[in-house]
């Protein structure tokens, strides 16, 4: 029998049980709904938190500890080494602008910041990132803390003087900046290192380093060396992690992957069991078919069909039903993922990813529902006498 | 011509038993011994239970016998697998029923088309073939959209043997098919058989209770509690 009358028959099979396909049809969409979902759910999971987790980190490594300008030297001339990007511990100092206090996240970048980072400078200009002697007090400021201002009654912050942990510092300019991690706040302002020395930040010495590499992949190496450099020049075991402590953003990620994995095998668990059952409704529904078309079958294999003929219609019908239900499942996935990401926001955690790795998966796993549960009736069918199948009542 | 190879069917020492369970065994057939020649218009007859229809069902290749041989055009049916019994059955078997079997989902052209969808050697126009058989069965082309269910008894024979020829096969059995009609319509349904044994020269064979029918065909094979009695 050719495909085509394979397809034929399997539809108007369907089609003739209209209510008793739906109902079937009914059990799949709720079994590959939950799969899709479920794994949908568990992609936009780990997307978030991965991006997040870029975001957040600066650098293909990032150094903890008390670290010196000769640390930060010496990180710097290591061949591996693009870009480092210096940062004073910072003691959260009190932003006050025209008599208010803002909630603001001040820091002062050190080293090649303008080269490692975008920074989307919208109004006015920037000082030298790279010159630990300018002592000028200015500072520039995100957009967001402008806009902060502004929305508070008061005017463009450019040229002004604002008050930080309780010096003045003049806005010299204003950048755009990138929304990430999960920190919310007024704003950011950056200060010169030297400016913020003995004012935000007690010390001379950085609190942490973020090291853009010349090769990315270099970072399990690179991290390495940089934390035996640094113990060795405190007389410390290389591998000691007691002052110093090295992380990278990719270790960071392969570990949330691997959480995230986890998470989205339970989830695609639960939904699986849905689909279980929707696959035992699509059995109980060929079996019936199977039992009340016995004399049809006896029919066919009367007129010349053989037992692959017979199996492969069977096999057809199931997996038109499981396939309907797939592709209408996964449809109302999508829109409900449409739907749930635009009511969750940007800013949330969660979020349902439908990306084509799910689609296709959900698609394969109708194809297989269909054929798992179909082949027994199928093969029950295919096995019938033609004598036996004409002769029942 | 080779007796051999004019003989479409030869049953030899042919026996048929049903294991009811281990303690009940049936024997439908005895010892069956029989030949029958392309061409021949042959009619079984026997009551009910005497196992025509248990004869019909060995030599349309729908059941096996329990023992002995069974040639069919000279090809030893007994060493064949399902597969091949099908193919046999798909293009050199036909069937009508006593009950028609036609699927009530598909209209009568669809039913008629049925077989040559199941001849994996079939190349060509399926149209042509269907509208032939259904023309020859003197099946009303404005009943050919029809679903069964809306046809007349005779009609639906009609079908039936429409469907029985479009596989233009060298043997036709009729398991009673004139059971479920008036008397005019059967005679009609019978006169359609006849007309094709004669015309197209395809080896008829109609199993029946019905002792008229001996008037009609060649040979009449009689069969009583499982043994022919009578050839």
């Amino acid at each position: 029998m050719k495909l085509r009358h394979i397809v034929q028959e399997g539809g108007q099979a369907l089609h003739a049980n209209k209510l008793r396909s739906a109902l079937t049809i009914i059990g799949i969409v709720v079994g590959i709904f939950a799969v899709t979902a479920m794994l949908a759910l568990g992609e936009g999971l780990s997307q978030n938190i991965e991006d997040r987790i870029s975001s957040m980190s600066s650098g293909d490594i990032s150094v903890q500890g008390d670290l010196t300008m000769t640390d930060f030297e010496w990180i710097r001339s290591q061949l591996y080494t693009e870009d480092v990007v210096a940062t004073l511990s910072s003691s959260n100092p009190t932003v006050i602008i025209s008599g208010t206090e803002y909630s603001v996240s001040v820091s002062s970048p050190f080293g090649d910041y303008l080269d490692a980072n975008d920074l989307d400078i919208t109004k006015g200009e920037v000082y030298d990132f790279n010159d630990p002697e300018y002592e000028e007090k200015v500072v520039i400021v995100s957009s967001s803390l402008e806009d902060a201002v502004v929305e508070d009654g008061g005017q463009s912050i450019l040229n002004q003087k604002i008050s930080i942990g309780g010096l003045q510092y003049t806005v010299i300019g204003i950048f755009e900046e990138s929304s990430s991690g999960f920190m919310r706040n007024d704003g950011t302002a950056y200060i010169p290192y030297k400016a913020a020395v003995g004012n935000v930040s007690n010390t001379s010495n950085f609190s942490s380093m973020a090291v853009y590499l010349v090769d990315s992949s270099y970072y399990e190496i690179a991290g390495k060396h940089i934390l035996e450099g640094l113990n060795a020049s405190r007389h410390l075991s290389l591998d000691s992690e007691d002052l110093f402590s090295v992380s990278t953003a990719q270790s960071m990620i392969e570990s949330v992957q691997e959480t995230s994995a986890m998470i989205s095998l339970f989830l695609g668990v639960v939904g699986g069991i849905a689909l279980f059952v929707g696959g035992i409704g699509t059995m109980n529904m060929m079996l019936t078919s199977v039992t009340e078309r016995t004399k049809e079958i006896g029919l066919r294999k009367a007129i010349g069909a053989r037992n692959r003929d017979i199996l492969l219609q069977i096999l057809a019908e199931s997996v038109f039903l499981t396939m309907i239900g797939g592709i209408i499942g996964i449809l109302i996935t999508y829109i409900v993922s449409i739907v749930a990401n635009k009511m969750l926001g940007d800013s949330s955690t969660l979020s349902l990813v439908v990306s084509s790795g799910v689609v296709i998966f959900a698609t394969s796993v109708a194809i297989a529902v269909g054929v798992i549960f179909g082949l027994y009736p199928a093969r029950n069918a295919s096995k019938l006498q033609p004598v036996d199948a004409l002769r029942t009542e | 011509m080779n007796t051999e190879t004019n003989n479409i069917v030869t049953l030899e020492h042919v026996h048929k038993e049903f294991v009811l369970s281990k303690a009940v065994t049936v024997k439908v057939l005895n010892d069956i011994n029989l030949t029958i020649k392309e061409g021949e218009l042959v009619a079984i007859i026997g009551p009910s239970g005497s196992g025509k229809s248990t004869l019909m069902n060995l030599i349309g290749c729908l059941d096996t016998p329990s023992t002995g041989t069974y040639l069919f055009n000279g090809k030893n049916v007994g060493t064949m697998d399902d597969d091949a019994l099908a193919e046999l059955r798909s293009t050199e078997i036909s069937f009508i029923f006593q009950s028609f079997h036609l699927l009530q989902g598909k209209s009568v052209y669809q039913n008629v088309m049925l077989p040559l969808q199941y001849q994996r050697t079939f190349k060509g126009d399926y149209r042509e073939k269907v509208e032939k058989a259904l023309k020859e069965a003197d099946m009303p082309e404005n009943r050919w959209n029809y679903k069964p269910n809306l046809l007349s008894g005779g009609q639906r024979q009609r079908v039936a043997i429409a469907r029985a020829l479009v596989a233009q096969p060298k043997l036709l059995l009729a398991d009673e098919p004139t059971g479920n009609l008036d008397s005019k319509t059967g005679e009609n349904v019978l006169d359609a058989l006849i007309k094709l044994n004669r015309e197209h020269g395809t080896t008829v064979v109609i199993v029946t209770h019905d002792n008229s029918i001996t008037e009609v065909v060649d040979r009449t094979i009689r069969i009583v509690d499982g043994l022919i009695q009578q050839d």
